[in-house]
């Protein structure tokens, strides 16, 4: 690999000498005096390595940061966990960061077996047939589902989505999809945070659910798919936290048809929100209809075991014309930290991480619904996130007393929904120790007095 | 190869058989056709009650080599397609005259023919296009 050196004044003269030119202002002659910069550039003056490196400490430390300074209870679709180091380890090995894409499967066995591999986790995570590898994140994947119910219920054109999937989702359905091309209906919430299906017919291509939802609740989707079949209505499951799965059932088992998310909590840090790796399955009678790419694996003449980009007629490189999507990178290497994630934790191990959320979370929301003065916004059952409304005081005054306290208390709903007003919506994972959740409790306790 | 004497012939090698007691003809891939194509493993076609129309791609097979348009060699719209092969592609490789049948179209005239081959103009194009 060739590595960055700036241009010596050698390397000037001699390209200028092979153009014939005598001096940079003469290669430029051509373009006119007004676009030319005059004056000095405005910038400061030259600092040592070392005095540069100091500068930019400095102001890195303005930033809070969810391990060192701050105790985070923000989720909302990006989650904190703790990332074994062999998943750095191994996913910063050289031979996997590259953005080349394995087509050709003489050279590249090696990234086409992780893919495969993430692939055969990831069908196995979300209870599907087959799951492709990889969207860019949740909201593309969920965008894409869409469109894919869409290919398959060539005939309807109403899509229905529930209120409690991600705001930011559905708003990256909404610029993915033309408006011509369907007729959108949002499912409003009742008390539990469970979508209200209106009568079902053969108008509705599909359903989106939320499982577990953007307020953290399990929507009942055994129950709306059930309904969905008997219309031949499509049910597509849409989640942020990817680690459910090791605790809740499978959508896919639970009869989701299509089972797409964000997969950021599998081994890939937070990272300012991206990029992070979208997961996608769906049962494998619509293998043909999965946009992105799928890694297969086969035998050579020989018998020999081997990896290869299959169906890849429905991607855009093979008759571009009748791609069934434009997605175009696999975020591969977010992808393989999920793999090497998942397969250094194994079933056992990510059933223990899921549980361990879920416990302390549901330790942390029953404590404090026992206080006077904030109540749950949803009734229904979450996995590690839930969403409170403040009665007696105002979220400004809640935030700060916990910003005092070092602690970022959750994420302020209003952000998303001005009809959330004074609403908090709090994640809690495995990287918040039993004194950490004491720590929150008393505060709320303090701020609420 | 096979060219049966009772049926119409496209360049973009399709057969079309008239039947007899209706205003519907059955389409098809010509054994030359498949042949060339190899190994069948997937056929897409247009669900009944579909238009197609004349000379435009109604539906796509595809082979471990590639993946080829077939074109609709009449119009009409589409009253049956070949849901069988959903589960056996390769009867196109098979039978393509009889239980690799594509689709069967009513037509909305029967003035396609005078576009179509016999069976031996079909075999001289053939051997045309091989040279």
């Amino acid at each position: 690999m060739m590595r960055y050196f700036s241009l010596t004044e050698h390397d000037k003269k001699q390209m200028l000498d092979t153009l014939g030119k005598s001096s940079l202002e003469q290669l430029f002659l051509s373009l006119p005096e007004e676009v030319f910069h005059q004056g000095q550039l405005n910038l400061p003056s030259a600092k040592e390595e070392y005095e540069l490196q100091s500068y930019f400490e400095a102001m890195s430390h303005k930033n809070y940061s969810a391990q060192k300074s701050f105790k985070s209870y923000l989720g909302a679709g990006a989650y904190e966990h703790f990332i074994p180091y062999v998943v750095d380890a191994l996913s910063s090995r050289g031979e996997f960061t590259t953005a080349y894409t394995p087509y050709q499967a003489e050279i590249s066995q090696g990234t086409l077996q992780a893919i495969f591999e993430f692939q055969s986790m990831v069908a196995n995570l979300l209870g599907v047939g087959v799951a492709n590898a990889s969207m860019y994140d949740g909201a593309s994947a969920l965008a894409e589902a869409v469109l894919m119910a869409l290919r398959i219920q060539k005939k309807r054109s109403k899509v229905l989505i529930s209120q409690g999937v991600h705001p930011e989702y559905i708003k990256t359905i909404q610029s993915y999809i033309d408006p011509n091309q369907c007729e959108i209906h949002y499912l409003p919430l009742n008390q539990e945070g469970y979508p209200q299906l209106p009568e079902l017919d053969d108008s509705i291509a599909c359903v989106v659910t939320g499982y577990p939802n953007f307020y953290g609740v399990i929507e009942p989707i055994d129950q709306i798919a059930e309904q969905c079949k008997q219309h031949n209505i499509l049910t597509i499951a849409c989640f942020t936290e990817a680690l459910a799965f090791g605790l809740l059932k499978a959508p896919g088992e639970l009869g989701a048809d299509i089972v797409v998310g964000e997969g950021q909590s599998l081994g890939n840090p937070l990272s300012f929100g991206g990029p992070y790796v979208g997961l996608m399955g769906a049962d494998d009678k619509y293998v043909r209809q999965l946009p992105g790419r799928l890694a297969g694996q086969t035998v050579d003449a020989q018998g020999t075991p081997g990896y290869v980009l299959t169906l890849s007629t429905r991607e855009q490189h093979i008759r571009r014309q009748k791609a069934t999507s434009n997605i175009c990178t696999n975020h591969s290497l977010c992808a393989l930290r999920a793999a090497i994630y998942m397969g250094t934790l194994g079933q056992k191990g990510i059933e223990s991480i899921a549980l361990n959320n879920h416990e302390k979370a549901e330790y942390l929301k029953n404590e404090l619904t026992q206080l006077k003065g904030l109540e749950l916004l949803y009734q229904g059952p979450s996995f590690n996130e839930f969403a409170i409304k403040l009665n007696s005081i105002s979220l400004k005054q809640w935030q700060e007393a916990f910003e005092n306290n070092n602690i970022a208390s959750g994420v302020d709903l209003a952000r998303f929904d001005h009809r959330n007003k004074n609403c908090l919506l709090i994640n809690c994972t495995e990287t918040k120790t039993d004194d950490d959740l004491k720590h929150y409790i008393k505060v709320a306790k303090e701020v609420l007095k | 190869m096979d060219f049966p004497e009772d049926l119409y012939y496209t360049k973009e090698h399709e057969w079309v058989k008239l039947l007899e007691s209706e205003s519907a003809v059955l389409i098809g891939i010509t054994e030359y056709a498949q042949e060339k194509l190899g190994d069948i493993v997937h056929v897409d076609l247009p669900d009944e009650e579909d238009e197609v129309h004349m000379n435009e791609p109604f539906g796509s097979i595809e082979s471990v080599k590639a993946v080829s348009d077939v074109y609709a060699p009449v119009s009409g719209h589409v009253v049956e397609n070949n849901s069988a092969l959903l589960d056996s592609p390769e009867a196109v490789n098979d039978d393509p005259y009889e239980d690799g049948w594509l689709v069967k179209v009513e037509v909305e005239s029967m003035d396609f023919a005078q576009e179509l081959m016999d069976a031996e103009e079909y075999a001289e194009f053939i051997e045309n296009e091989e040279d």
